[in-house]
């Protein structure tokens, strides 16, 4: 029995835990950090367009234990003192990944971002990066009820789908694939020689460089594919808008919605940020989606959050109003804000926030 | 003293947000490191106390055995006020938010006391540290117990407040924690008719009974009764290090804005304030306690009162650093800086204690 079980059946072991055990952990010079796992960097490769992936190890892979083929994970990393955390897709099998205890995450660098740099940074034998609980409903159903699985990714939405695709490659069920695969670069695309490996083991697949055949068109799948739409399952990969327009034109085709399964993006969204002159954002409204209460509100311009969701009939908690108490927090999941009194922007990822003196300056996830 | 005028003020609003900025660029590892650090050790000492406690009852008898519960105490006292001051009060100041932590931040904090969380946020870090001293506004001033201004009606029971000072010193964190509650009137049914609070009574008197019961399971049930033959003693020893606690702490906070030089404003006072208003109205209402770098860090930084009534969401540990700067500047602008040693200013809040327990007719002289 290890320590997290143990955590989990005994209250007072956690209390005491929780109390004791883990601060004092985490002021020692090892690398422990409460709420997260430790892992150590075993070995990092470039897998071609721009692409790193990352192996990481965790000490104790008790936390993969539900790992599924498709699911993300928060990796967080130190930087000055302050925890940066973004969600990641997993790109490894989850059979691997469960067999031997570690995932792979890859990533493109971006400049502006606040991980990718750091993680870049990492070197084998590295042991700074930290992981939470993998997470998501974007998985592959372990008995296919189909007689075809068929895979949409655009750009960083191929992330997930590799890991699936490897997940059915070692089921053997890998010749029931296909893949559309939407790429800038016809010839340099990401994960190439993965890909190929796939290929090789019976998997079907297209690359699709937007510059010749355009975005998704139905004719695409067609052409490709003789079985009947009623007969696959579908996993879309990619922006919005590529899973709204495949969405709809399966829909016509006549499939049902519970063969449709999609997620927005595999690398964390930070990757498709421009840096945004914090001024112009201001300047117009954004949406903020409250991922508890699972809805949505507008966010005006030049108005805080705090009144913005007052505005919409809803009631946070608030106590001064200028940012002294501290009692209007909420976790953000994702997107900047502006602070009304320092004048600074946040990071996109996830952190606390006052709403009383936070501003959208772009679309936001709010856990409330 | 001369007031200083709108032009001074505004000015020396802007050289002290300077001096915040300077101090927030800089925060990083060390700092995150420092309070990590502290945390360990605080509950480090937590553990030695009770376990030095409960040893010395188990194993050895007589004299000796309360000599090492003493010890015990000393450590277990330290802890609490540790995690109270220099620990607690300053997380859920917000001072480390910025550190994205998943516990030390001040949504999720919680302190080694009696005082709800979130309740000790809504109204010390809204109502006091908004309306610092300011009569009818400021609940903290005197804490409805004590008379500290001719301002305030004199009432029979002002008579013996040195006695009720006494009294809360020892109970300090009751009275913190029953402090909102008070306020609200929430047991005697007088409910206060501008209440503006985010939360019903019945969730304060939910949060109250489910915060003390927990101290008091803690400290009076579950940890004597883990070493059952010695129950009552181990009690005994937890109830010192408690009032231990409470008396520190009261100490330092009373020192902090009931010394002699402490103002008080009226609320008409502070109708369309400026950010330099408000600065000036939180240095006339706060006072310093001069001392070492042990001595500030046990008593959380509030012996920088006036450092932190300023900037309350700077890490506390920049305090130490700001005071000189800030008292030049406060001597540049010509505004009274309120510091001295700890035996001056806790004389002082004696003294003015002693005072406004009469009548105005029948006061000396002050001095
Ligand atoms: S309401 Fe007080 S900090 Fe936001």
């Amino acid at each position: 029995m290890n320590l997290s079980s143990l955590n989990e059946k005994l209250p007072l072991f956690k209390g005491l835990n929780d109390t004791y055990i883990y601060p004092i952990m985490e002021a020692l010079p090892t690398s422990f950090r409460i709420g997260m796992k430790q892992t150590i960097v075993t070995d990092v490769r470039s897998e071609g367009g721009g692409i790193t992936t990352l192996r990481l190890h965790l000490k104790n892979a008790s936390i993969l234990r539900h790992l599924k083929a498709g699911q993300h994970i928060e990796l967080g990393l130190e930087s000055k003192g302050k925890r940066i955390c973004r969600t990641f897709s997993i790109s490894s099998s989850a059979q691997q990944s469960k067999e031997f205890g570690y995932i792979e995450v890859s990533f493109k660098v971006n400049a502006n971002g606040a991980l990718t740099p750091l993680l870049n940074e990492q070197t084998v034998g590295s042991k700074a990066v930290h992981v939470n609980k993998p997470n998501g409903n974007f998985t592959l159903p372990l008995h296919p009820a189909k007689e075809k699985s068929v895979f949409i990714a655009a750009g960083s939405g191929i992330t997930p789908i590799l890991a699936m695709l490897e997940e059915a490659a070692f089921y053997n069920l890998i010749s029931q694939c296909l893949l559309l695969y939407y790429v800038k670069d016809g010839e340099h695309y990401p994960f190439k020689e993965r890909l190929s490996a796939l290929h090789a083991k019976g998997l079907s697949f297209k690359v699709m460089p937007t510059k010749q055949t355009g975005h998704f068109a139905l004719e695409h799948l067609t052409h490709d594919n003789p079985t009947s739409t009623k007969r696959c399952n579908f996993f879309l990969c990619g922006p919005g808008n590529l899973i709204e327009t495949a969405s709809q034109a399966l829909l016509d085709q006549g499939a049902d919605r519970s063969q449709i399964f999609h997620e927005h993006f595999g690398l964390p969204i930070t990757a498709q940020h421009k840096p945004i002159p914090a001024e112009d954002n201001a300047m117009s409204a954004h949406t903020v989606f409250l991922t508890r209460s699972n809805s949505s509100f507008n966010s005006p311009a030049n108005t805080s959050l705090l009144i913005s969701a007052e505005n919409e009939g809803l009631t946070p908690n608030f106590g001064c109003r200028i940012g002294a108490c501290h009692q209007c927090i909420c976790r953000k999941n994702s997107g900047r804000v502006l602070n009304l009194k320092t004048g600074k922007v946040s990071d996109n990822g996830p952190e606390d926030i006052q709403l009383c003196i936070s501003q959208a300056i772009e679309d936001l996830s709010l856990d409330i | 003293m001369n007031t200083p005028n709108k032009d001074q003020l505004s000015k020396f609003a802007a050289e002290l947000d300077n001096l915040r900025n300077t101090v927030i660029d800089q925060l990083g590892e060390k700092d995150a490191r420092y309070i990590i650090r502290l945390i360990a050790i605080q509950r480090s000492l937590d553990l030695c106390g009770r376990i030095a406690i409960a040893i010395a009852f188990l194993a050895f008898s007589g004299t000796l055995a309360w000599l090492i519960a003493a010890l015990g105490i000393l450590l277990l006292s330290s802890s609490k006020i540790l995690d109270n001051m220099e620990i607690g009060h300053n997380v859920m100041h917000g001072q480390y938010d910025w550190m994205n932590h998943p516990t030390i931040n001040s949504r999720v904090f919680d302190w080694d006391n009696a005082g709800h969380n979130e309740s000790w946020k809504r109204y010390h870090n809204h109502e006091h540290h908004t309306y610092t001293n300011v009569l009818g506004k400021d609940r903290d001033f005197g804490y409805g117990l004590l008379r500290l201004s001719n301002d305030l009606p004199w009432k029979p029971k002002n008579l013996w407040q040195f006695f009720t000072f006494i009294n809360l010193s020892a109970l300090f964190e009751w009275g913190v924690a029953y402090h909102e509650l008070a306020g609200e009137r929430v047991f005697f049914g007088k409910k206060k008719e501008d209440s503006n609070l985010p939360i019903s009574d019945q969730q304060l008197k939910k949060d109250f009974f489910g915060k003390a019961g927990k101290q008091l399971f803690k400290d009076y049930v579950f940890f004597p009764l883990i070493c059952w033959p010695v129950a009552l003693q181990i009690l005994i020893c937890n109830v010192i290090a408690n009032v231990i606690r409470n008396i520190w702490t009261g100490t330092i906070i009373f020192c902090g804005h009931f010394t002699e030089g402490a103002h008080t404003f009226s609320e008409d006072s502070i109708k369309n304030e400026t950010r330099g208003d408000w600065y000036y109205r939180q240095i006339l209402g706060s006072s310093n306690i001069s001392g070492g770098k042990f001595f500030h860090i046990m008593s959380g930084h509030l012996s920088c009162q006036i450092e932190h009534h300023l900037f309350p969401d700077v890490p506390s540990s920049y305090y130490r650093q700001l005071s000189p700067k800030i008292a030049e500047l406060c001597s540049t602008y010509d505004i009274p800086y309120n510091t001295g040693r700890f035996s001056k200013q806790y004389f002082e809040v004696v003294k003015r204690i002693l005072y406004y327990s009469l009548p105005e007719k029948w006061q000396p002289a002050y001095g």
